[in-house]
């Protein structure tokens, strides 16, 4: 609700008021999503583990020790410190997801995590997203869609659509909406970027299927 | 054709979504010392003292440098009106004051904050409107505040008006528009022997050389640009912000030096699409005949010169729209302010000029009680029409065959759905056209240069290395113009080698902007590679360079507006279908079909991806990013209170439909499209959001509130709304 403050009071009304009403026939509901896009997988729980200002971090598989980032936030540790530039900042304020990486299984804006938060857990970059031997199924869909442009949103968009194909193999395209509306593409327009999004979670639905075999 | 017209993947693509491509942040190593700039924070004042003892002073700090260490302080596109660090006078509150270097980034802005510099504040003048009226502060001692007036006058607009039967009165406002590329500024800046390079982003190689050569007094070929990965661009790079900072920095100190802004620094430090405020006066004869068109439009050019003029002219001729039209009355007027400085934007001047020019034919036609559509059909160009500057447009005026299709295109896929009588939410439609130049005009030298050298083996030539300076800022054009050497040599993709982002080796194909770079570097690579191939065959150097220009252009007469302003246009139609919230005024777009006459789709993927992303711009520029500006001090500089639109605010169902009807210059018939979405787009969703409510809103964006309050003053006006027949 953005505007003078005549206009906030009014729309805020007429927003109640249709929550009211809503209410009042029982279809307060409708609508809603029945299991919310979370963009996170349980990942193992970890003991806590004493820090001394060295940071130990688990990131793409690697064990990483960042000395000199205890007060900064976890996307200037991964590109400053860890050498991973691949997440970017494009605004520094929760508001682009450009920096999106994952922490303990759950796609987090870096810009926004204070670095020590990652200490003894583990960090997963665009830059491990593929494999050793293939790209992930949303790398491959995002190439064959024309989903890049620029490419500065990219890193941040397959972190967030990957974690939601992880959470949920066969998604919606309202799900993979929800699931990239924190991340501002300039570029695209989304449109590709959501066909890529439902072309992977196709590939990777068939993949975990058993071949039929016919007789 | 084998490549041409399909639609193989970006080769850029890879290193992209594994997360290597390097941007001109990523390039940053720890050798490097660090640029930070200290901001004007103030729209008009007069530097008194710069005290920087303490900022050297402080831990890490290597200089403090300003203007008194730039031997050529101005720089600029068109006009050199700019300091690169300002002396005398801060004229916007991003002006830079200094330079600031030191070990590292976040030293070198805490150094930034303790350079001390004492003001003496001027008088402000912060609308365009004030700033053209006599005694009204200067912004440049040396010269007016009206940075251009360009008059075009037609036949007699008002015997016209006298004789119409029908008139109608309309003033329009449009607001900044923050480029918001998603990349924010960055460079870093070294000597590599006796030449000076500067890797960063850009739209134009050479003319970033050029500048920043003059600023130092270095010949050109002793500056190396190199562009990074680029992270968009949209004509917002077509000005120097950054790089010649750094460069600055590495200049002075002589070694490596990084400089990257954040956000609310590239938001504050880097030009905007022009606000414009527009009063109209359009009148038609009952048979549909639009008979004359009366437009002022002056604009906020902000505190240097940029593209203004350039912008200004464009929004003078576009602002009959793409209509035949006997009788043209056009005042374009830019001036200097105290704002954020206004420059180049995707569509130049054409979204403004048309956000008017389009939502008064569309009231013409429904005072007519003919419609939307028919009053299009009539009034639309045709082949061999002349513009309001008195040229004939160029051969292959196409604009009726791509409305028509929008239409059937309309008919067919954005049927009108049921409405619930008792439902907040209303549902429109609007349509509307648009005309957009292809390339430079007004006669600005317009060239593209390209060198195309054959591998030759016993079997004949089996490989290209292509040279063009064309900058890659996402929207595919390094692709495109391989798929254009590949196909005129009759190779496979991978067989052509593409030398592209550096200076010193690869020649000027000019910017990428107008819409510009499939056409004219597309056509010097096509020439290019032909030539290469006749050497070849003639038996000499397989190799050749090629310059191509298009037919010329001329200045427009500034009386009267008569020249020859363009080479090429672009023709566009669009069908919007929004939903209403009359309660909250709250607006969704939620159907949209684009058609384009692209003249040859070179890539079809890629021009689908030109028009959907330059809609969820248009999207923006309708509706969400509302950029203020408050005496001379912007108060949108985040992502937070600068509203981009997100996936779930650009709809999914975009219909883009591509025309080719070939130009006659364009490699393979090729135009462009890059700019073409957003020039009807604003006039069609206010078309839509009339359908929907009987409201018409003239300001844009067109934010809940401003919706809101045309329907309270639609509701209140003692008139029916008409009724708009869009069929
Ligand atoms: S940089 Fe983290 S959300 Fe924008
Ligand atoms: S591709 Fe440029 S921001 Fe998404």
């Amino acid at each position: 609700m953005r505007g003078s403050a005549a206009y906030r009071r009014r729309a805020i009304a007429a927003t109640l008021e249709s929550a009211l009403e809503r209410i009042a026939d029982g279809t307060e509901a409708r609508g809603l999503e029945i299991a919310p896009v979370l963009l996170e997988t349980p990942a193992p729980s970890r003991p806590p583990k004493p820090f001394h200002g060295t940071i130990e971090t688990t990131i793409n598989g690697h064990l990483s020790r960042l000395h000199d980032a205890s007060h900064k936030s976890l996307l200037d540790a991964l590109r400053d410190e860890a050498g991973l530039t691949g997440a970017k900042e494009g605004c520094a304020e929760g508001e682009c997801g450009a920096c999106t990486v994952w922490l303990d299984g759950r796609a987090v804006m870096s810009c926004l995590v204070p670095a020590p938060q990652a200490h003894g857990g583990e960090v997963v970059t665009i830059e491990g997203l593929a494999s050793s031997v293939e790209l992930h199924p949303l790398q491959q869909a995002f190439i064959d869609n024309a989903a890049v442009q620029c490419g500065f949103c990219i890193p941040g968009m397959l972190m967030a659509g990957a974690k939601l194909l992880d959470e949920r193999p066969d998604c919606s395209l309202d799900e993979a909406q929800v699931a990239i509306s924190g991340n501002i593409c300039r570029c695209t327009g989304y449109k590709k970027i959501l066909a890529a999004m439902l072309d992977a979670s196709e590939a990777i639905v068939e993949r975990a299927e058993p071949l039929e075999v016919s007789a | 054709m084998k490549t041409v017209g399909a639609s193989p993947p970006r080769p850029d693509a890879y290193k992209k979504v594994t997360g290597t491509a390097r941007y001109p942040a990523d390039l940053v190593r720890p050798d490097m010392l660090h640029a930070a700039a200290v901001f004007a924070g103030r729209p008009h004042a007069r530097i008194l003292t710069i005290d920087a003892a303490e900022a050297r002073a402080a831990k890490g700090v290597r200089a403090v440098l300003t203007a008194a260490d730039v031997p050529y302080n101005r720089f600029g596109l068109i006009e050199a009106d700019q300091p690169l660090l300002c002396d005398e006078v801060v004229r916007f509150s991003g002006d830079r004051v200094a330079v600031v270097v030191a070990e590292s980034a976040a030293l070198a802005r805490r150094a930034a904050a303790l350079v001390r510099v004492a003001y003496e504040d001027l008088p402000i003048v912060s609308d365009p409107r004030e700033a053209r009226k006599d005694g009204a502060p200067r912004v440049h001692e040396d010269r007016p505040n009206v940075l251009l007036h360009q008059k075009i006058r037609r036949g007699d607009v008002e015997a016209a008006f006298a004789h119409a039967d029908v008139v109608v009165e309309a003033a329009f406002t449009t607001g900044w528009q923050e480029h918001a590329y998603l990349q924010p500024d960055a460079g870093i800046a070294y000597w590599e022997g006796d030449r000076l390079v500067v890797e960063t982003a850009g739209q134009w190689l050479h003319e970033d050389r050029r500048q920043i050569a003059a600023m130092f007094a270095m010949p050109e070929e002793r500056v190396v640009i190199r562009y990074a990965a680029i992270g968009g661009a949209f004509g917002g790079r077509e000005d120097l912000s950054l790089p010649p900072l750094v460069a600055l920095a590495a200049w002075k100190l002589k070694v490596p030096v990084a400089m990257v802004w954040n956000r609310e620094e590239s938001i504050i430090g880097h030009h905007k699409r022009h606000p414009y405020f527009i009063t109209a006066k359009w009148g038609a004869k009952r048979d549909g005949t639009i008979v004359a068109a009366q437009t002022e439009l002056v604009a906020d050019g902000g505190a240097y010169a940029s593209t203004s003029a350039e912008v200004l002219k464009c929004s003078a001729i576009f602002a009959i729209g793409p209509y035949s039209i006997e009788n043209v009355q056009t005042d374009a007027i830019v001036c200097y302010t105290n704002n954020v400085p206004s420059g180049a934007f995707r569509g130049f001047g054409a979204p403004q000029a048309h956000f008017a020019a389009e939502t008064m034919v569309t009231r013409l036609g429904i005072a007519l009680g003919i419609g939307a559509s028919e009053i299009r059909r009539q009034n639309l160009y045709r082949e061999g029409d002349l513009q309001s500057t008195g040229d004939p447009l160029p051969a292959g005026v196409s604009v009726r065959e791509v409305f028509g299709r929008c239409l059937a295109e309309r008919e067919e896929h954005m049927n009108r759905l049921p409405q619930a009588a008792d439902s907040p939410l209303r549902r429109g439609i609007g349509i509307a056209c648009g005309i957009k130049n292809v390339g430079y005009s007004f006669g600005f030298p317009e060239q593209a240069t390209a060198t195309v050298e054959l591998d030759v083996g016993s079997a004949g030539p089996f490989g290209a290395t292509v040279r063009v300076g064309a900058a890659e800022v996402g929207q595919g054009v390094h692709l495109i113009l391989r798929q254009i050497a590949a196909e005129t040599l009759d190779f496979a993709l991978s067989q052509v080698t593409m030398i592209t982002d550096d200076s010193s080796q690869a020649p000027n194909a000019g910017s990428v902007s107008a819409s510009r770079m499939t056409l004219m570097g597309g056509r010097a690579v096509k020439d290019a590679a032909e030539a290469a191939l006749r050497n070849w065959r003639a038996g000499a150097k397989p190799r050749a360079t090629v310059q191509y220009r298009p037919p010329r252009t001329t200045p427009l007469d500034l009386e009267t507006g008569d020249g020859v302003p363009n080479y090429c246009y672009g023709y566009t139609a669009q069908a919007v279908e929004v939903e209403v919230d009359v309660r909250t005024g709250v607006t969704r777009v939620t159907r949209v079909i684009s058609a384009h006459d692209v003249g040859r789709a070179i890539n079809v993927q890629q021009v689908e991806g030109q028009i959907e992303g330059c809609i969820a711009q248009a999207v923006g520029y309708a509706l969400t990013e509302n950029f203020v500006v408050r005496e001379g001090r912007v108060m949108t500089p985040h992502f937070s209170n600068y509203l981009l639109p997100t996936t779930l605010d650009v709809p999914v169902d975009i219909r883009s439909v591509i025309l080719e009807t070939a130009d006659p210059n364009g490699p393979f018939g090729a135009r462009g499209v890059a700019e073409m979405p957003l020039v009807p787009f604003a006039a069609a969703v206010a078309a839509a959001i009339y359908d929907a409510t009987g409201a018409w809103v003239t300001d844009l964006p067109m934010t809940p509130e401003r919706v809101l309050a045309a329907i309270d003053a639609a509701r209140s006006a003692a008139a029916p709304a008409e009724a708009l027949v869009t069929r």
